[in-house]
């Protein structure tokens, strides 16, 4: 009977809320892949992709078997995805494909010009032929730098390679057409979404600065132009140039998405611009108004934090150390090339110029080249086609002799907090950064900062409702408070429902002081039963149920639930600072161990055998 | 002389070489073509160059492709025609060698070059009837099928809280809940005040199977939608892997093939597809029953 009359007293305090706050306002999460090539990419065709063209990926994405374009099985993904951008190179879009599946009419050269395309053809159709495209792929990457200059494109080896094709517009103009005829049929609103885009390919002397480029728009815009590529500029400004000139002329809209910034030599993300110039306010206005967000993990590996983060036990993840290269020359990791330091050289550089070039939301996504978006470890497809079944894996890939199918992981996926699932809902949420970026399982993650919110927060039934009526979300600011004396954070983190349970909740945050030095601290703000934080700070290790016979796991250690509010213990209202959240999954299989398995061999030949897999929010920045 | 004449028109030997040159002769005259300078003349006209530009763009409009070579300026059209003597020049002699034969790129090549050219047959599909859409329609009906989907708000009580020490004391304090609900009449929207927070969803609006039984378990699953369903009232509980839940179910379709008129451009999509199949597939059954196929060592 008290029971009774509680539940009658809460229900009149609360109805008035209920009203307020309609919950079909209310945003939902939506998965899917931002980055996914087909057989129309020069170097997915090399690679022994030569059948799984866009229609192929939307179906897999979407849930139905398709057919394998190397092994010719049937496979289909386990979870489809909401949403796709088949994004293929802008660089000979599908010119190579045409040309070797004999659908293309070359423009006329000069005699001289002809032949020569006539006998790099002719080797490039006989090494394809014989089985051996990768080859040419290898022999067409770009070189390190030989000068000492900062700025790669002025780099003697960072000047493209012209193939000699003569004027490819025609066959481009039709390979596109198929591109955005293919997103449209596919587009459902409210079930799945296509989104039009293509891939940048800039690489100059071997720095990957590639950027994914996507529009909400449909044909009716996306038809009026060809995809900007790096054959024209290797200039980020220079895209960024084409795209307000793009947009202008033809009312379209693009967001570009950087990706591989380990990969970039520093590049990605540096102090000055890739002229070596120094960042002005122009300049980081223009980079913020295109590149809201990152991809900041992807099967050719995770660029969340420098692999040598001091106190952070779990930096290292799916480190990827190998350029993009004709041959192989030491990696070296920059602060340019991981996002957790470039946020903070954002800091740094918006106390200079008074604006945050490096304000920008995490996604993740595949880049995978097999036309399959694949990152589930026990489901995955490879990198390309040809690194794809266990026992192609141990070979080289991309002219690296270090390197192959084990060096990478089946990664990642970008998580959207959207009202609808729909082209304009979706980009909307990536230009408010309401995004956030997982290795692969559908962990879903819901982060808000406010100066106060309601006791009880975190077990409250409708976490969202309180986030947004109280805070701001995952890619916001915090703007300053008289009334509070530090910032508060909500976070709930549920495990995938067909995944593993979760093992803790980090918050990580980057800031600067008044002597403008940077910094950074890594906070376990919640885990799952039966640990104690020590007095350094650490939280015992979660353990591993993975079965090494069967690569099978247990959810008998981990939670299924973590949610918290967690107050900054140093906050200091002076100094400007940002805090992202890190969930980390109790760790499972990686594909690896499932290979060798199955080709009952050594565990040291494939490599890293669990894996903890795990997703990044995007940050909340506080200025004051 | 005579005599020896004779003597050597008796000898085999001469006979069977006059009988060669004869031969060797009436060969020449029959195949007098391939012996001529016929062989070193490449022919150029017109229509030639039409049919060449024809071939390297693949679009066969021979009206159209005449009418473009009579518009060519004289530089422009001896582009063509150079091009087209080189290629031809490389391909005879190429051919004399017999470089064509036991040439596997050669055949996969012709082969895809003639899989083509049935797809220049599409043109030649009718277009499709209302009556066509219903028989293809009518007979692949199962391809359209839409999966079964529900309507559902719940009300969830967690196993794993300090109050419950087993998942019957859960069960029993869903049951007081039910009771509260049922006899309140809570509607849909108000679900959220009672019970405790699912890991996912508080409402699943037309959710298919896949989901709701990834999200609750595949015996949940069965049981939500084995559920009565006249009017929306609470019933449960409902064991899922986490816990009970209550459940206002307002809306249930079981799995159904929609109306052609919902789907109707779906299905002229297929029917075409399906067409061009057929007629590339027709286009080269022709050209098989050309053939007469002997299998020398067929089994029986």
């Amino acid at each position: 009977m008290l029971k009774y009359s509680v539940i009658g007293a809460f229900i009149l305090i609360t109805q008035a809320v209920v009203a307020a706050s309609p919950s079909d306002q209310q945003t939902k999460v939506f998965f899917g892949d931002t980055h996914l090539h087909s057989a129309y990419s020069f170097d997915a065709f090399l690679n022994d992709n030569d059948s799984a063209f866009p229609d192929t990926a939307y179906r897999w994405a979407r849930g139905l078997p398709v057919i394998h374009p190397t092994n010719r099985a049937r496979v289909q993904i386990q979870t489809p995805l909401d949403f796709l951008v088949v994004s293929d190179h802008a660089e000979y879009l599908g010119v190579i494909t045409e040309i070797h599946q004999d659908r293309a009419h070359l423009e006329e050269l000069g005699f001289w010009a002809t032949f020569k395309r006539w006998v790099r053809l002719s080797m490039a159709s006989f090494m394809i032929d014989s089985g051996r495209a990768e080859k040419v792929f290898t022999f067409g990457l770009p070189k390190p730098a030989v000068g000492s200059g900062y700025d790669p494109v002025a780099d003697p080896n960072g000047v493209m390679i012209d193939p000699g094709y003569g004027d490819t517009k025609k066959i481009r103009g039709q390979v596109w057409a198929d591109i955005v005829a293919t997103a449209e049929r596919h587009n459902r609103p409210g079930v799945f979404t296509s989104l039009i885009g293509w891939e940048w390919t800039s690489t100059p002397a071997g720095a990957n600065l590639h950027r994914v480029v996507i529009t909400p728009d449909g044909a009716d815009k996306a038809t009026q132009f060809l995809p900007f590529g790096s054959e024209i500029s290797q200039y980020p400004k220079d895209l960024w140039a084409w795209l307000a000139k793009t947009e202008e002329r033809t009312g379209t809209r693009f967001m570009a998405i950087p990706h591989n910034s380990n990969l970039s030599k520093g590049y990605m993300f540096g102090e000055v611009t890739l002229e070596g110039k120094k960042i002005t306010a122009d300049y980081a206005q223009t980079r913020m108004l295109y590149e809201p967000i990152v991809e900041v993990t992807q099967i050719k590996g995770d660029s969340e934090s420098l692999p040598n983060s001091t106190n952070d036990y779990f930096a290292d993840f799916e480190t990827y150390e190998h350029y993009l290269q004709a041959y192989s020359s030491t990696y070296s990791a920059k602060p340019g090339d991981y996002v957790r330091s470039a946020l903070k050289t954002g800091l740094s550089i918006k106390k200079d110029i008074g604006i945050n070039p490096y304000k920008f939301g995490m996604i993740g996504s595949t880049d995978s080249h097999t036309g399959l978006s694949s990152a589930e470890e026990n489901n995955f497809w490879g990198k390309y086609a040809n690194d794809s079944t266990p026992e192609t894996k141990d070979q080289a890939i991309i002219g690296d002799a270090d390197n192959n199918g084990w060096s990478m992981s089946a990664s990642g996926l970008a998580a959207v907090w959207a009202k609808e699932n729909t082209r304009e809902e979706i980009f909307a949420a990536f230009q408010r950064k309401e995004v956030y970026a997982t290795t692969g399982p559908r962990i879903r993650l819901q982060m808000f900062a406010s100066w106060k919110f309601p006791e009880q927060a975190a077990t409250a039934v409708d976490i969202g409702k309180i986030g947004y009526t109280y805070g701001v979300p995952m890619g916001g600011d915090l703007m300053g408070s008289e009334q509070a004396d530090a910032p508060e954070f909500l976070l709930r983190a549920v495990k995938d429902p067909v995944g593993a349970n979760l093992d803790r909740v980090q918050m990580i945050k980057g800031w600067v002081d008044a002597d403008g030095v940077q910094h950074e601290k890594i906070y376990n703000i919640a885990w799952s039963s039966g640990r104690e934080i020590d007095s350094e700070g650490l939280l015992a290790m979660v353990g591993d149920t993975v079965d090494r016979t069967t690569g099978n796991y247990q959810n008998t250690i981990g939670a299924s639930e973590l949610a918290t509010i967690w107050v900054d213990p140093e906050f200091d209202d002076q100094q400007q600072a940002f805090y992202y959240a890190r969930v980390l999954q109790i760790p499972t299989a990686r594909h690896s161990m499932y290979d060798a398995i199955a080709l009952q061999a050594e565990r040291q030949k494939t490599g890293k055998s669990v894996i903890q897999e795990r997703a990044y929010s995007s940050p909340i920045w506080y200025t004051p | 002389m005579k005599v020896l004449y004779r003597k050597l028109l008796k000898e085999p030997l001469i006979q069977f070489l006059l009988i060669g040159l004869a031969l060797f002769f009436c060969e020449r005259w029959i195949n007098q073509k391939d012996y001529s300078d016929d062989q070193f003349r490449i022919l150029v006209n017109d229509q030639i160059i039409a049919q060449f530009m024809q071939q390297q763009v693949k679009k066969f409009d021979p009206l159209k492709a005449q009418q473009q070579v009579e518009l060519l300026s004289d530089v422009q059209r001896q582009r063509l025609v150079d091009d087209y003597v080189r290629g031809e020049t490389l391909y005879r002699e190429a051919k004399a060698l017999n470089l064509d034969r036991d040439d596997q790129i050669i055949r996969r090549r012709l082969m895809q070059k003639m899989d083509y050219l049935a797809q220049g047959f599409y043109d030649d599909i009718d277009a499709v009837t209302e009556n066509d859409l219903t028989t293809y329609y009518n007979l692949n009906q199962q391809d359209y099928k839409k999966p079964s989907r529900i309507t559902f708000t719940h009300v969830y009580v967690a196993f794993d809280q300090k109050k419950h020490d087993s998942e019957a004391s859960a069960a029993l304090e869903a049951g007081e809940i039910l009771k509260i609900l049922r006899e309140n009449n809570i509607p849909f929207e108000q679900s959220g005040l009672y019970g405790q927070r699912f890991l996912y969803n508080r409402n699943y609006v037309n959710r298919d199977v896949d989901e709701i039984s990834s999200h609750f378990g595949q015996a949940f699953k069965q049981q939500i939608f084995d559920l009565e369903f006249e009017r929306p009232q609470w019933q449960g509980p409902i064991k899922s892997s986490y816990g009970w839940h209550l459940i206002l179910m307002t809306h249930k379709e079981q799995a159904y093939i929609p109306p052609l008129s919902e789907i109707g451009s779906i299905v002229l999509a297929d029917v075409q597809r399906q067409r061009q199949q057929k007629v590339k597939r027709q286009a080269i059954q022709k050209l098989q029953s050309k053939y007469e196929i002997i299998d020398r060592d067929q089994r029986q």
